[in-house]
């Protein structure tokens, strides 16, 4: 048996019994809105089980990356969590800014000139179209940007 | 007779000059609200409402409903150049859409979307014109019961879209239907799948998780190939062939017929719709192994039935006052605004108004497919910019999509989990419509089926004495029974 499969199965069935114990805990009555959940822990147990069954352990191998790939990945992935994260102090057009740059030097061999340029166009376009323009409330940060 | 002189009296009115800079005007803002992520037909008409306050009622209402059915124009082309739906009517183009796109298809994908919406919008309107009265009464006697035979029949998408494997899709649904049960429940006010947290009360919203699941998860699937732009190939022919345009006809008058008749009930919203109307092609096709692999017929068909959908929701709305999405709720408190309310007597009371909008939205239509078919070649030169520059943008217009939806950084941070989510379902072969499907569906599933068992006091036989919901219900399990059938026979 696929260990993806096994996994994937144990997760259901603990969903399942998270959905169960949520129905068990609400305090309104089986036709109200413990009805959901209910049915939600026993479709759960159903499919966690359907994963343990010999056609679905023959399936395909998760076609995971190779480890540079995988880098990559989560080299792009950790910039834009760390984005979303600075992104409350350092102010929205900074952020912004330090974020494209960060990623067009990283994707790409672009020269330090053709990145700056774009990360300036990108930053502050998007600064006058959603901060401006759209008067969306993204964060200032210290310098008002 | 009476009709078509009230519409001819209503393009009198509609082609003024103002009426048309408004028309105008509101085409453009619609389809740059429907390609901007995040930023949808409910919000886009939210925004520009205050904006309107100084029109006269005609331009104003004119301007606001164009933005709304420029908005379903617009969702398409991010969706197709960058896997991103513009709006939720949307998400269902990606799958042949995109994949269009990386063959070196934009260009048909894009003209194809434009000619589906137009075709099926104005056919959608010429419902509206002739049928709006008696469709609409017709659709105030649907209730419950019948809503939840709908539901069930939409469902029945599921078996479809589940790809390789029924058990994986069937899987990916119940996660999307537990996802829609998170935070207060509506009817009796207790919280679900909260953790004690306050976070989670106001539910897990539709935006963050498409954003996720289709944005960030493509960039993430993107670099991990270290992508060098979406299509390398040669953009070719910018307009479909006549062999495909020939081949869609009968896609475009069935996704009108289903985006028309479904759009009519409220509550329907164009997502769901466009995924039936997707399913629907896909059973009726000779070779239904082309979907999601590029299947022209797989762009024309939601994008054809979300445009219907679109005209048809303003039946209920001008006929009963009734708006059939979020986004005519918008409308409706725009109409109301002026002191119009809408309703039976409104085409009475105020038939040059009404007349005025219905016209207006035909010139609507004509003026959309003018500005987007020139603009296909310009779009599709989107995919060959080097994805070093497309991920960066993508990305960004990610997390303002997603911080749009509440201005808070919560629903960013839930983006950012379906993204990865989204990565490892693509990785271990689980596919993600069937959970976006079931998102859009749960709640309408529960409510109707809570309010039923409400109406018969807990008995379920309620289901069985309704013609409609026992025909609904009935469709449901036949296709499914099909689906399941269809999967079985190349074995």
């Amino acid at each position: 048996m696929r260990r993806a499969n096994l996994v994937c199965g144990s997760l259901l069935l603990a969903l399942g019994a998270l959905s169960l114990v949520e129905a068990l805990r609400l305090k309104d009555d089986w036709q109200g809105a413990r009805l959901m959940p209910a049915v939600l822990a026993v479709v759960f147990a159903g499919l966690g089980a359907g994963h343990f069954a010999p056609a679905l352990a023959a399936a395909e191998r998760p076609a995971w990356p190779d480890v540079p790939s995988r880098r990559r990945v989560g080299f792009v992935f950790g910039v834009l969590v760390l984005y979303v994260a600075v992104l409350p102090s350092l102010g929205f057009l900074p952020a912004t800014a330090l974020f494209v740059l960060v990623l067009l030097r990283a994707l790409a061999a672009f020269s330090w000139t053709v990145a700056l340029a774009l990360t300036a166009a990108i930053a502050l376009a998007s600064h006058v179209v959603f901060k401006h323009w759209l008067g969306m409330p993204l964060p200032s940060g210290p310098l008002g940007l | 007779m009476e009709t078509l002189g009230f519409l001819l009296h209503g393009f009198a009115q509609a082609l003024t000059p103002t009426n048309l800079m408004f028309a105008f005007i509101g085409s453009v803002l619609g389809t740059l609200v429907g390609v901007l992520p995040g930023i949808g037909p409910t919000s886009g008409i939210a925004i520009l409402l205050p904006l309107t306050s100084f029109l006269p009622p005609a331009p104003a209402i004119i301007m606001l409903a164009a933005i709304y059915y420029g908005a379903m124009y617009g969702g398409s082309t991010t969706a197709i150049l960058v896997n991103i739906p513009g709006e939720v009517a949307s998400v269902v183009t990606t799958l042949d859409g995109y994949q269009m796109a990386r063959q070196g298809r934009a260009g048909p994908a894009l003209a194809i979307a434009a000619i589906s919406s137009f075709v099926a919008g104005t056919l959608g309107l010429v419902g509206l014109t002739f049928f709006a009265p008696p469709l609409a009464d017709a659709a105030l006697r649907i209730g419950p019961p019948e809503y939840f035979g709908l539901v069930i029949l939409a469902f029945s998408v599921v078996v479809s879209l589940s790809g390789a494997s029924l058990v994986k899709g069937l899987s990916a649904a119940a996660l999307g239907a537990l996802f829609a049960l998170v935070g207060l429940d509506p009817m009796s006010g207790v919280r679900r799948f909260a953790f004690g947290t306050t976070t989670m009360l106001g539910g897990i919203d539709f935006i963050a998780v498409i954003i996720g699941l289709f944005a960030i998860t493509e960039v993430l699937l993107s670099v991990e190939e270290s992508a060098r732009a979406v299509s390398l190939a040669a953009l070719g022919k910018l307009m479909p062939r006549w062999d495909e345009l020939r081949r869609c006809v009968g896609t475009m008058l069935r996704a009108t017929g289903v985006g028309f008749f479904l759009g009519l009930l409220p509550g329907s919203t164009p997502g769901a719709i466009s995924f039936i109307a997707y399913d629907l092609e896909k059973r009726v096709s000779k070779t239904p192994e082309r979907f999601s692999r590029g299947a022209i017929e797989g762009v024309a068909a939601p994008e054809g039935a979300n445009n219907a959908t679109t005209s048809a929701g303003f039946v209920p709305l001008f006929a009963l006052g009734i708006p059939a999405t979020p986004a005519l709720a918008v409308l409706l408190s725009g109409l109301m605004i002026y002191g119009l309310q809408p309703g039976p007597m409104l085409f009475e009371k105020q038939p040059q108004f009404v007349w005025t909008i219905i016209a207006s939205m035909y010139v609507g239509n004509v003026m959309l497919l003018v500005l987007n078919l020139p603009l296909v070649g310009l779009w599709a030169r989107l995919c060959r910019v080097p994805y070093a520059v497309m991920a960066p943008l993508i990305l960004l217009f990610s997390v303002l999509g997603a911080f749009s939806v509440r201005n808070n950084f919560s629903d960013v941070g839930m983006a950012l989990a379906f993204g990865v989510l989204g990565y490892l379902m693509v990785k271990l072969g689980y596919p993600t419509a069937p959970l976006v499907l079931a998102l859009i569906l749960t709640p309408m599933l529960e409510n109707a089926l809570r309010q039923s068992l409400s109406m018969a006091h807990g008995s379920p036989l309620i289901f069985f004495t309704r013609p409609i919901a026992v025909t609904l219900i009935g469709a449901g399990l036949a296709l499914t029974a099909w689906s399941l059938l269809s999967r079985r026979a190349p074995q």
